[in-house]
């Protein structure tokens, strides 16, 4: 019998050891940060990660005003938004070596985050790569690319030093897949089998991530019965995701 | 006449993505870059079917949300503000969306800038003497959106309109149309062309606050449309600084 599921956020990080590369879904403020695996992975005091994640600049205190909307008013019905670990937790806690990250900086001429501060230290590396590239590196991880050439990039700061081809005469740069050991991601639904499902703008990186890792963890909101699942509608198939574990706030579909 | 810079009035943010919006045509599909892009959003109305793409992932979603019960958290623009649904919308995983981006299928994208180039060159990633930098989707979307307009106060801050860059490239020659405090300009085979100007201010009063040469459009130049006594557009002369 196919069981995915585990009892704990604790539990799916047990295995995860000091100099890992980590893969971390989720964008900015939306849910979809697999936060409380984030929290999970920062309680093993852990060192020298290396951590993939699209926004990796703010800490954990800029995520706060997130959980006010445009108006003002507190979002609520939220629980991963009541007490959000960003990506950059990781770093605050020091647990972080490299950030392969598109968000390092605040770009404020008075103000600097965790990670840029790190890094002017020289204590943290930062790999910046735009957000399409960082999509399609990941991709290339999972469906066995070695990787891809991209005009993106091409003649600035984020193209030096990678591989130039022209195709049509376009200059594209080289690319590399990311195979990270873990990825942490954030879903809607799952099944026992890992088959997975989003909720609107939360998909984000997820499904990018899921089976790019040797170990592929995702929370979800709702652990629902094998064929409640539309098959249509499952986003990720489950031999992406090797391990499920219910969100804070959670509920499990009997 | 000779008038001192002080003596008029500009747009203010809100008044540069009114402008801004009177682009968009119906059908087209459009990205705003985060801050002035951003407030083009509220000036739409909510019948257009001008498709807005948030670069996570949601493609044509509907307006501002207004209060609890109409907030859902997992329903944001790339800005963050909460937004409803609308018929039509769709939601796609950031690769899908970054693939829409860099395919060609995006008609227009706003973005805001630290300094742009005559010949059309942007720098909006990496501020000088910064220890990191942040790309997010900008690059991708400078470098693949058909039509890349830039939002950029001119008189807020010197050296923003530039002959060449100073700062960390985040595209080459992809912005045709700067939408600005004082009036709209184009960049066209490495020539700053005006379009339109805030009334009260002429091509030399323009000249003198950018270093690039500034041309007028061969058909003249138009005074910008917006409605004079919304006091959200405007910036008092006394606020724009030269």
């Amino acid at each position: 019998m196919i069981n995915k599921v585990v009892a704990s956020t604790a539990e799916a990080v047990a295995d995860i050891e000091s100099g890992a590369m980590i893969a971390i879904g989720g964008f900015n403020g939306v849910p979809g940060i697999p936060s409380s695996l984030i929290k999970a992975v920062a309680d093993r005091s852990l060192s020298d990660l290396t951590i993939i994640s699209c926004e990796a600049g703010r800490g954990k205190a800029a995520f706060q005003p997130y959980r006010r909307n445009a108006q003002g008013q507190k979002v609520v019905g939220v629980p991963e938004l009541e007490e959000l670990y960003p990506a950059a937790y990781l770093v605050e806690c020091d647990q972080v070596k490299k950030a392969i990250t598109t968000f390092s900086a605040l770009n404020h001429p008075d103000y600097e985050g965790p990670l840029e501060a790190r890094a002017r230290k020289g204590e943290v590396e930062i790999e910046l790569i735009g957000q399409g590239s960082l999509c399609e590196r990941l991709r290339a991880g999972r469906v066995g690319l070695g990787g891809v050439y991209t005009p993106v990039g091409a003649g600035t700061l984020i193209g030096k030093g990678k591989d130039v081809r022209y195709f049509d005469g376009v200059p594209h740069i080289l690319e590399t897949a990311l195979k990270p050991d873990y990825a942490i991601i954030a879903a809607y639904q799952a099944d026992r089998f890992g088959n997975l499902t989003y909720r609107n703008g939360a998909r984000t990186l997820n499904p990018v991530m899921a089976g790019s890792a040797r170990v592929t963890i995702v929370e979800v909101e709702e652990i629902v019965p094998l064929g409640h699942l539309d098959p249509n509608h499952i986003v990720t198939p489950g031999p992406y995701v090797d391990r499920v574990v219910l969100s804070p706030g959670g509920r499990v579909v009997e | 006449m000779t008038t001192t810079v002080d003596q008029r009035r500009s747009l203010s943010r809100r008044g540069i993505a009114v402008r801004i919006t009177q682009d968009f045509a119906e059908g087209e599909v459009i990205n705003l870059g985060v801050g002035i892009p951003t407030l083009c959003s509220f000036y739409l109305a909510d019948d257009a079917e001008v498709l807005l793409h948030s670069e996570h992932g949601v493609l044509g979603h509907g307006r501002h949300a207004h209060g609890e019960n109409e907030v859902d958290p997992s329903l944001v623009t790339a800005g963050m503000q909460p937004v409803v649904p609308r018929p039509g919308m769709v939601v796609m995983d950031h690769s899908e969306s970054f693939a829409l981006i860099r395919g060609g299928h995006l008609d227009k994208t706003v973005l805001g800038a630290f300094q742009v180039s005559v010949h059309g060159d942007i720098a909006n990633f990496w501020l000088p003497g910064a220890p990191a930098g942040s790309v997010g989707g900008a690059q991708d979307l400078a470098f693949c959106a058909k039509k890349v307009i830039v939002a950029l106060q001119l008189l807020s801050r010197p050296n923003r309109f530039v002959n060449e860059l100073s700062m960390e490239m985040t595209a080459p020659h992809c912005v045709s149309r700067l939408v600005t405090d004082i009036g709209v300009i184009d960049l066209v085979d490495g020539q700053a062309v005006v379009r339109e100007l805030v009334p009260g201010w002429n091509l030399d009063d323009a000249q003198q606050v950018t270093e690039v040469e500034l041309h007028p459009a061969p058909d003249g130049i138009a005074e910008i449309n917006l409605p004079a006594d919304q006091d959200e557009l405007w910036n008092a002369p006394s606020e724009a600084k030269a």
